[in-house]
């Protein structure tokens, strides 16, 4: 038995990818978990000043903390490992794993670092030779009756009681026992399977659903070894933030019906990115390998989705697959199909028609879509500068997928379900008509050309493909879109455009925070990012040669915030303004995806 | 302390018939106490009730006037629970005080919660209790018949009126500790919480709330009646009054007893339960309820007192691995407790080992399941301990057991890691050849099919 701790954990990728979380928070005086708001429960006590600053002895050193902050916090954000199952930064602390129990000098029992106040003038120990062995009695009850099914376990590679074990136990069992027996792959919900043997009970998937989704779904049955998780009788775990129970189950207990048996978490690479569900914007990994994504989960944010995200935004990674437009087209329109040919090619039949149009001053109009990054959507305005230049009459459209209402709720999911809404909203200029504008003009014949970037319309696949013959009155119509649809199909011009996950670039949300995208996989097929689309076209077109916004995405978004923040008068709030989030706004540093391997548990 | 092993506080309507009768309750005094308390400022009566040295009678010994100061000055809401979920192996003290003297309580209650500021008190009664729960709420029915509850009575503050509910349990041993009992109350699960803050300051329905036991309510009317310092002089140093124990076993004449503070284990065997009924010698006996550390037969001349027990140099510390002491705090050795007075006698047929068993059975069944030592390490116990008492132990195993019981006790939210962690250390630091032999005695492994604690 070891009298030395084992040295600290290697610093976690969730840390790593907080470093770059844009847009970067005012720099912390304690650590970001323990500066989050701490829930009701997890601080017992005196509640006292919160700025108060005071010595503790942390295992012999002088360390500075807030009075009243969680010790566990403390503990890990001075670098000491204690090891825990059932504290997670963004829950109540109901301190039953009893994994973290330390020392205080003067109490005579243990106690749970995670349910235990900073005092002043505090003596903790975490590695004394009593504590470790309470921490390692600890973990093998956690054990004893646990299946230790790890090479069948979905959760291995990102699991915390494997690491834990690895990190402070390494020895064999003691138990000879027979272990009790308990359901296997209860159905708890449309995305939720339960191994009640493997759960280790530490109740975060219960207080998941009681303080973040404010729905009680879940609870404890029976009691001693017999306990186990389950839903009531004819209920389900069916809120819509159900699936983040599967991300702090500490083990393999909660699985995602969805991510199941379909990777190794150990081969999969993360990137960081924002989800582009709706326009809140919730900070995510993409977790992928072999070009493709298999899974998104949550990355902390506290401005933004804290530890969390809806189930509906986790599924957006489907249609990165699905549905999608590889090849362009052209020839279009007017009922005719069109024909697949090269990217360049389309791009030059493109280019030609657009610029004998703008020439003959006819009316074109541009579509900002909601769903596409900032940098693309300055990239047009700045071609509907040149567009104008050259005598063309330019109207402005600012389009996306319909609201919905009925998911809107106070905690992450809003009506909008538009990740870049206020991105468009800018860039389009404050002339900018809606999606009903844009109808009315085009069956009205207002419009002689239509260049959308993004084809989305806040309309059902059927109501568009009856509206779609509205457009065949165009002389030209460019459509950049990700996927298949009516309206694209008469199109003239069909340009394969790469979704969100495939490209480098940034989204505005409703609270006009620019929130950095990050490439995860390689577009499909010949799609190219939207920015990228509108760059071959305005070269080929002469409208724009070596300007900074054509080099790269990077180059794109300093022109941006340069141009958005020189036209804003300073000082002001970017709450009031989007113009002002854009000031803040910073590119952060570039990321290599980084293998999962690496990263340890997640729960 | 009295010489008189008559005199009785609590159990003087014991055997009398319809005592539970509020006309038979009233005509032996029941209700007298009321008036002399109502004359009184409440901040007097919880001097008194300090002065008296009462302490808390449902086993952890906790002084009970200082548990009523802990009540926040100018709170607006206080409760008073009367905790009657009495489950401790071997005791059954409150199910025949609730039977043979309801009345009691319930004045005791009126009076306690005059004293707190309790406007409306709860009984939480354990679920197996049928047939008190019925006397019980007969009683309170007929106290607020009588206008003894839910109507206003004129007090040294004032009209002042109180409620009393009686809640039945759903039949589980953890809801008798207070904070799980709080939550049962609520309509929770039965889990304890997590302390700080203690029931007096945040307890039921997040109001500061007094738990107190039943024989502990049923000494205030003494207390009123007669004066906090008399109920000291009755009892013994620090702790006041007489205590009721209930003596089971293989006892001559077992019963439940109230005696004076300070007998000794030898007396109440030998002088009031006239010794075993085999009449041979006693192998060990449980002091306080199946959580206590057992005593054998050495140890059986210290008085049952909550300090003695806890000092007695007499009493050998309890070891968590041969030649280590387990220790409560820096050199403070764990010896025995008086818990709750549920005396067990054992006489020298006794299959230690299998009582062993049988008690940690019990522990790993009433586990709340919460917190991981309790939860794990009670089964884990319970199977290797009936594994051992079967014949199938493994080398090792008593070791393995004293190891388990010491990450345990301590470690757990509530007492009752402790409740199955002593016993087992206990057991195995006072009996240990008992284990060492039937462990040389092992058939090996157990056969196919062998489900030990788990049937």
């Amino acid at each position: 038995m070891a009298e030395t701790p084992p040295s600290p954990i290697k610093s976690s990728i969730a840390a790593a990818l907080r470093e770059t979380a844009t847009p970067p928070s005012p720099p912390p005086v304690v650590p970001p978990a323990a500066a989050s708001a701490a829930p009701a429960g997890s601080a017992p006590g005196p509640a006292s000043p919160p700025s108060e600053l005071v010595t503790i002895k942390l295992d012999g050193r002088d360390v500075q903390a807030k009075k009243g902050a969680n010790l566990l916090e403390v503990c890990l954000a001075n670098g000491v490992d204690v090891s825990y199952f059932c504290y997670h930064p963004g829950l109540s602390s109901p301190a039953v794993c009893r994994q973290c129990l330390v020392e205080v000098v003067g109490q005579p029992k243990l106690v749970p670092a995670c349910f235990t106040p900073i005092a002043d003038k505090m003596e903790v120990n975490t590695s004394t030779s009593r504590v470790l062995t309470i921490r390692r009695q600890m973990l093998e009850f956690t054990l004893v009756n646990h299946p230790v099914d790890c090479p069948i376990c979905d959760k291995a590679g990102e699991c915390t009681l494997q690491k834990q074990y690895q990190d402070w136990d390494h020895e064999g069992s003691r138990s000879s026992i027979p272990k009790v027996h308990k359901p296997k792959m209860q159905d708890l919900g449309p995305h939720i399977v339960l191994d009640a043997e493997r759960c280790i009970l530490c109740t975060r998937c219960i207080r998941v659903c009681d303080e973040v989704a404010g729905q009680k779904q879940l609870t404890m049955a029976w009691r001693g070894d017999r306990e186990q998780l389950t839903v009531a009788p004819g209920h389900q775990l069916d809120n819509p933030y159900s699936l983040n129970t599967v991300d702090v189950c500490p083990v393999g207990a909660l699985t995602s019906k969805d991510f199941r048996f379909t990777m190794r978490a150990w081969e999969l690479f993360t990137t960081p990115s924002v989800c582009p569900g709706c326009s809140t914007g919730c900070n995510v990994e993409v977790h992928h390998a072999q070009g493709e994504i298999w899974r998104l989960v949550p990355r902390e944010n506290l401005q933004v989705n804290k530890y969390w995200m809806c189930d509906e935004g986790r599924f957006t990674y489907k249609d990165v697959r699905h549905k999608r437009l590889t090849s362009a087209r052209i020839g279009g329109g007017k009922g005719q199909p069109a024909q697949i040919t090269s990217l360049d090619k389309a791009v030059a039949f493109a280019a030609e028609r657009l610029e004998k149009l703008a020439s003959s001053g006819a009316t074109i109009g541009l579509v900002y879509s909601a769903q596409t990054t900032n940098e693309a959507l300055f990239a047009l305005s700045q071609v509907a500068q040149k567009l104008i230049a050259r005598g063309a009459n330019i109207r402005s459209y600012v389009t996306g997928t319909a609201s919905k209402p009925e998911r809107a709720d106070k905690i992450l999911r809003s009506a909008d379900t538009n990740p870049n809404a206020a991105g468009a909203a800018l860039f389009a200029g404050a002339g900018a008509g809606d999606a009903g504008a844009l109808l009315a003009d085009l069956k009205a014949g207002k419009l002689k050309g239509l260049w959308m970037v993004g084809a989305d319309l806040p309309l059902s696949e059927q109501a568009l493909a009856d509206a779609a013959p509205i457009v065949d009155g165009l002389d030209l119509f460019i459509c950049q879109a990700a996927s298949d649809s009516a309206l694209l199909r008469r199109a003239h011009v069909q340009l394969p455009a790469a979704v969100w996950a495939e490209v480098d670039g940034s989204f505005t949300n409703n609270k006009h925070l620019v929130q950095r995208l990050r490439k995860a996989v390689a577009p499909q097929g010949d799609a190219r990012s939207h920015l990228e689309l509108i760059s071959q076209i305005a070269k080929k077109a002469n409208l724009a040669s070596g300007e900074k916004w054509q080099v790269s995405a990077r180059q794109a978004f300093l022109q941006m915030v340069s141009v958005v923040s020189s036209s804003l008068p300073v000082g002001t709030d970017p709450a009031q303004s989007v113009a002002a989030g854009f000031a803040s706004a910073d590119w952060g540093k570039e990321f290599l995806p980084v293998q999962l391997r690496f990263a340890n548990s997640r729960g | 302390m009295p010489a008189d092993r008559n005199f009785k506080i609590v159990t003087r309507l014991f055997g009398v018939q319809n005592s539970n009768r509020i006309d038979v309750a009233m005509a032996n005094g029941a209700y007298k106490r009321l008036p002399t308390a109502f004359a009184m400022q409440p901040q007097a009566l919880v001097d008194e009730v300090k002065k008296s040295n009462l302490r808390g009678r449902g086993g952890a010994g906790f002084p009970t006037g200082m548990k009523w100061g802990f009540i926040p000055k100018g709170a607006d809401t206080v409760y008073l629970v009367c905790n009657a979920d009495e489950s401790e192996p071997g005791t059954c003290k409150d199910r025949e005080l609730l039977f043979w003297d309801p009345h009691l309580l319930v004045e005791g209650m009126i009076i306690a919660s005059y004293a707190l500021g309790c406007k409306h008190a709860y009984i939480y009664i354990r679920g197996e209790m049928i047939r008190e729960a019925a006397v019980l709420q007969k009683a309170v029915d007929e106290a607020y018949a009588k206008g003894f509850l839910g109507r206003e009575q004129q007090t040294a503050l004032g009209p002042y009126k109180v409620d009393l509910t009686v809640h039945r349990g759903a039949g589980a041993y953890i809801c008798g500790e207070e904070t799980a009992l709080l939550n049962s109350l609520e309509g929770k699960r039965g889990w304890p919480r997590l302390k700080p803050p203690f029931p007096a300051v945040k307890g039921l329905f997040g109001k500061p709330t007094i738990v107190n036991n039943v024989e502990t309510l049923m000494n205030i009317p003494f207390i009123v009646e007669h004066g906090g310092q008399k109920f000291a002089d009755v009892g013994v140093g620090k702790s006041g009054g007489t205590r009721i124990l209930c003596m089971s076993g293989h006892l001559k004449k077992p019963g439940v007893f109230e005696l004076p503070i300070g007998i000794t284990f030898r007396q109440v065997i030998d002088e009031v339960c006239g010794g075993t009924h085999s009449g041979k010698r006693v192998k060990a006996v449980i002091p306080g309820g199946s959580s206590m550390p057992p005593l054998d037969p050495s140890e059986l001349d210290v008085p049952i007192e909550f300090d003695a027990l806890m000092n007695d140099p007499r009493i050998k510390p309890v070891q968590y691995k041969p030649g280590h002491n387990f220790e409560l705090a820096p050199g403070k050795p764990l010896r025995a407790m008086a818990g709750s007075g549920g005396i067990v006698v054992m006489d020298e047929d006794t299959d230690i080992v299998a009582v062993c068993a049988r008690i940690m059975r019990f522990y790993a069944h009433e586990s709340c399941g919460q917190c991981t030592p309790c939860r794990e390490g009670t089964g884990w116990m319970a199977k290797i301990c009936t594994r051992l008492a079967d014949g199938y132990g493994q080398p090792g195993d008593v070791d393995l057991l004293s190891s388990i019981a010491y990450g345990i006790a301590g470690n757990t939210i509530c007492p009752l890691g402790e409740a199955a962690a002593w016993p087992m250390m206990g057991f195995i630091t006072k009996f240990r050849p008992d284990f060492e032999a039937r462990l040389a005695q092992s058939r090996g492994l157990p056969p196919a099919g062998y489900h030990g604690a788990h049937p």
